[in-house]
């Protein structure tokens, strides 16, 4: 309540977060990654230890037990929910570290061109024609399995997507009128870099930002199956899908089952809110 | 003649007669805009009319009408189109494709764009005769290659077997036109069929689409921004802004005395800049949402007075043309 | 351009991608943990035997030499030995690879069978039945772990419905007579009809599997270009001459689509034939892809290199020839 034009510029926020609100509560997309973001940032508080033994190896699932046990007694949904907070500290942390490597460079590729951009691109056609995985699971497999090993590893072959997108997304503006006139004003290359073009591409890079979200974990998940991603007995869904794969076609299909859903649920989540994303930002360049 | 209403059509009526023809946009909210506000055209037999305004005042929009493709989220809400005394709205589909190419055809702008970059000239030419008549393969083709040779292809055996790519943008419109006029139809609309063409191509582009045209005692509906190409062209003229034709009537009368301040205003605005100087009308456009009140152009003209704002004026018929304003 | 020009230059391209690739492996491998001589005497053996091995296999030398004798090992068509399996990897991958290529191939098949059709029937009628259903299905390919949709199919089908056999690798019935190596082509050339069900019975959970997972992207990269091509001008300005439906359909959009979209498809099958590590291990499948993580888990260079570099090279090579004939179909790159 600070001058006469107060109530109104308040009631505008207040309606415009209103706007907001119902935004999110209409779109699934939305509405499901911030009860994702819940589970993982509340959830460890409120269930049982992911680790502890809670009586009755491979029971199913119950009252109690909602996700059922596992075959040492560990209580699957406290396990699944812990999960969930490793996984997207991971994915988020992975993904974030490819944007702030592979966006400048490709971002530097586009506007230096030449012998530099030339570089680059075979580096990332080369790591292309690499077997994602198997480059994945060499170096873990060489350094060793430990969180910050995993993420670098995740956020390595992340960063040829950031490099190529933020290369092909600013070539085109280089050329372009404002970029011109802010280098004919004599703006040193940095300042038209930061100030000039990435702002212009940092919008395709956020659509995209949720879909490695989704595959780093994808990866993450897909590392521990194979037995070289998160040490044992670490809560991580892919390792939970590892678990029970000698129970799941003889009875106790709960062990796998929930994790692999919670994995599937998260990844399909991240998608559809990239999509949403980019609707977002056509709907907006539309109305412009 | 089977299907045809049994309207008469006399030699004297109009080839193509838009009648109110009014096009909205139903975009979901309230605010849906009304693009084209009754639109009264009529396009003689075995005449060449042009169709001139602004970007925006609806002329293309008037064409895909009349051959029945509309954007998306369009719709006519009003009116009438008839060809050859033929109702074109509601027409089943079936019955506007066998229209299209046979009795209406129409060249777009951008030739390069228009034919499909993965088949060739001639098989694309071929097609379209094909489709309309019982022609086999080889003989649409051959009369494909005739075609293009007689729009001026050179070599033209050859060229029909070639790609769109490897046509320059002059080959390229006249291939269009060959394709366009393929299937002897009776009206022919080229959508600003010269932009992107320089001074040069454009006039023997326009003259090569005159004398094709006239010589099938075909009609052409001109459809361009460029008053200057609307006088060499057509012997008729309409104006449009704001989805409504403000006056037509006879080019040389329409360009030289016009009727409506809004065609003073528009060839001012073409006559300053052959001069090297720029004269804007003031002003801007009318956001076309739902049915104006008044003249569209009242707010810009200089000759507005009261009677301009009691409603919009109808096309009325004034000595040799018609037009829409109630001080002409 | 000319063709042999145009190929050649993409060879060199290739060749310049293999040896990043071999370099960044061959690195790799050498930080894997152990010392491999350790693993062929086994740890039992005296010093001498240990430094003897070492020093055969050359893993005394500072690493850029040793990458230099596996770069002539490798331009003489030697891969190496498996200390794990005692065989040279040639070997190995000769008897691994058409299990791949099989599994690879069948996947592909599917995946373009019921990706391209959907994605072209979603992307004509907008918000249809079809287009819904494109949309679902390509969200749920592209989102679901590969090894997690194996292990569903066989919970439901094996488990459950008892229709499909237990995954315990690429036959439960006789091996037919070695021809090709694929167990079904050579069931078919020996008139064996037992053993080719017993062979295809084993193949179509898995295939099933990767054909969807390499099936999802394809739908939405389909359904996007249709779409693109069917708002084209030459597409509008064909339907503005009377080109019946039909036709604009399958003769005037569909090439235009099915280039790029062919390119994808040749994308996804260098994929699949580099061997497809999760599909193979939930499976049992002995392919390329099981031996290079059976072979990393126990620090087994040779192998690894060995698959790291197929992968590589069947990617590059598929793609190369997918290129190439596109440069001979697609009239726009002919001058």
């Amino acid at each position: 309540m600070t001058a006469g034009t107060s109530p109104d510029h308040r009631t505008r926020t207040r309606s415009r977060l209103g706007r907001v609100a119902r935004q999110v509560l209409r779109t699934p997309a939305y509405l499901s990654i911030a009860i994702i973001v819940l589970v993982a940032l509340v959830g460890p508080f409120l269930v049982r230890d992911p680790l502890g033994f809670h009586g009755g190896t491979l029971t199913a699932p119950s009252a109690e037990f909602w996700f059922g046990t596992d075959q040492f007694g560990r209580d699957i949904f406290a396990r699944v929910v812990h999960a969930a907070r490793l996984d997207l500290w991971v994915g988020l942390i992975a993904a974030a570290l490819a944007v702030v490597v592979g966006m400048p460079l490709g971002a530097l590729g586009a506007y230096r061109g030449g012998a530099f951009d030339a570089l680059l691109l075979r580096v990332s056609e080369s790591f292309q024609a690499f077997p994602t995985l198997l480059l994945a699971l060499g170096i873990v497999a060489a350094l060793g399995p430990s969180i910050p090993i995993l993420i670098m590893v995740i956020a390595m072959v992340n960063v040829p997507v950031y490099l190529r997108l933020t290369r092909s997304a600013v070539k085109p503006l280089v050329d372009s009128d404002f970029v011109l006139a802010a280098r004919c004003a004599g703006k040193s290359q940095a300042t038209i870099l930061r100030r000039h073009i990435l702002p212009n591409v940092s919008e395709i890079v956020f659509a995209q930002f949720s879909v490695n979200v989704a595959w780093a974990i994808q990866i993450l998940a897909a590392l521990s199956f194979v037995g070289l991603g998160v040490k044992l007995p670490t809560a991580e869904w892919g390792a939970m899908v590892r678990d029970g794969i000698d129970y799941m076609y003889y009875g106790q299909w709960w062990i796998s089952l929930f994790p692999g859903l919670a994995i599937l649920a998260t990844v399909l989540t991240l998608n559809y809110l990239s999509d949403e994303i980019r609707h977002g930002q056509r709907g907006s360049i539309g109305s412009r | 003649m089977t299907g045809r209403p049994a309207s008469p059509v006399t030699e004297d009526a109009p080839l193509l007669d838009i009648e109110s023809l009014t096009v909205g946009f139903h975009t979901g909210s309230e605010d849906a805009s009304m693009p084209l506000q009754g639109v009264n055209l009529r396009v003689p037999r075995a005449s060449r009319m042009s169709l001139v305004g602004e970007s925006g005042s609806g002329k293309s929009l008037t064409a895909s009408a009349v051959i029945g493709m509309l954007p998306e989220g369009a719709e006519i809400l009003r009116g009438s189109i008839r060809l050859d005394g033929e109702e074109l709205i509601g027409v089943p589909k079936r019955r506007m494709r066998d229209l299209r190419g046979r009795q209406i055809a129409i060249m777009f702008q951008n030739p390069r764009a228009s034919l499909n970059p993965v088949l060739t000239v001639g098989g694309q030419i071929a097609e379209v005769i094909r489709t309309h008549s019982d022609a086999g393969r080889r003989e649409s083709q051959l009369r494909a290659i005739d075609l293009l040779d007689q729009m001026g292809v050179p070599d033209a055996r050859r060229r029909a077997g070639d790609y769109v790519h490897q046509y320059s943008g002059g080959m390229a419109q006249r291939a269009a036109l060959a394709m366009a006029l393929s299937c002897q139809p009776d009206l022919l609309i080229a959508d600003e069929p010269t932009t992107g063409l320089d001074a040069t191509l454009q006039q023997q582009v326009l003259e090569l689409v005159v004398e094709q045209v006239s010589d099938r005692g075909a009609s052409l509906l001109l459809i361009t921004h460029d008053i200057a190409i609307a006088r060499q062209t057509c012997e008729r003229t309409a104006v449009m802004y704001a989805g409504r034709v403000m006056e037509s009537g006879p080019t040389a009368s329409v360009t030289s005395s016009p009727a409506n301040p809004y065609t003073t205003a528009l060839l001012r605005a073409f006559a300053t800049v052959d001069e090297g100087r720029m004269y804007a009308i003031p002003g801007t456009v009318p956001t076309l949402v739902g049915p104006l009140g008044e003249c569209p152009f009242a707010s810009r003209c200089p000759e507005v007075g009261e009677e301009c704002r009691d409603g919009v004026p109808e096309l009325r018929t004034i000595a040799d043309r018609e037009v829409a304003c109630v001080k002409a | 351009m000319h063709l042999a020009v145009y190929v050649l230059r993409r060879l060199a391209y290739m060749l310049v991608a293999l040896f990043g690739v071999s370099l960044v492996a061959f690195v790799v491998t050498r930080l894997l943990p152990g010392n491999p001589a350790y693993m062929i005497v086994g740890v039992m053996a005296d010093e001498s035997t240990v430094i003897a091995v070492t020093e055969r296999l050359g893993l005394n030398l500072p690493i850029h030499e040793q990458y230099f004798r596996y770069i002539q090992q490798l331009a003489s068509g030697d891969l190496g030995d498996s200390w794990r399996t005692r065989n040279p990897v040639t070997t190995d991958i000769g008897a691994r690879w058409p299990a791949t290529i099989e599994l690879g191939s069948a996947a592909l098949v599917l995946a373009l069978a019921w990706s391209i059709p959907l994605g072209i029937v979603s992307a004509l009628r907008r918000r249809s039945f079809s287009d819904r259903l494109a949309n679902a299905l390509s969200g749920f390919g592209v989102s679901i772990p590969e090894f997690f949709l194996g292990m569903i199919l066989l919970l439901v089908f094996f488990a459950t419905l008892e229709w499909a056999p237990p995954a315990l690798g690429r036959t439960l019935g006789d091996v037919p007579p070695h021809t090709t190596g694929f167990y079904t082509v050579d069931a078919i050339l020996a008139g064996d009809w037992e053993a080719f069900k017993a062979a295809a019975v084993q193949m179509i959970l898995p295939a099933v599997t990767l054909a969807v997972t390499v099936g999802a992207p394809m739908v939405r990269v389909t359904r996007g270009f249709m779409r693109e091509t069917m708002a084209s001008h030459h597409i509008r300005s064909a339907r503005a001459l009377g080109v019946p439906e039909r036709s604009i359909v399958l003769r005037h959009a569909l090439p235009n689509v099915l280039l790029p979209v062919s390119t994808m498809g040749a994308i996804m099958y260098g994929y699949l034939l580099g061997g497809t590590v999760l599909v193979e291990f939930v499976f049992a499948r002995p392919g390329i892809g099981k031996y290079a993580i059976d072979s990393i888990s126990e620090s087994d260079f040779a192998p690894v290199l060995a698959a790291v570099l197929l992968s590589a090279l069947s990617y590059l090579l598929v793609y190369l020839i997918m290129d190439i004939l596109h440069f001979v179909i697609d009239p726009r790159t002919r001058t």
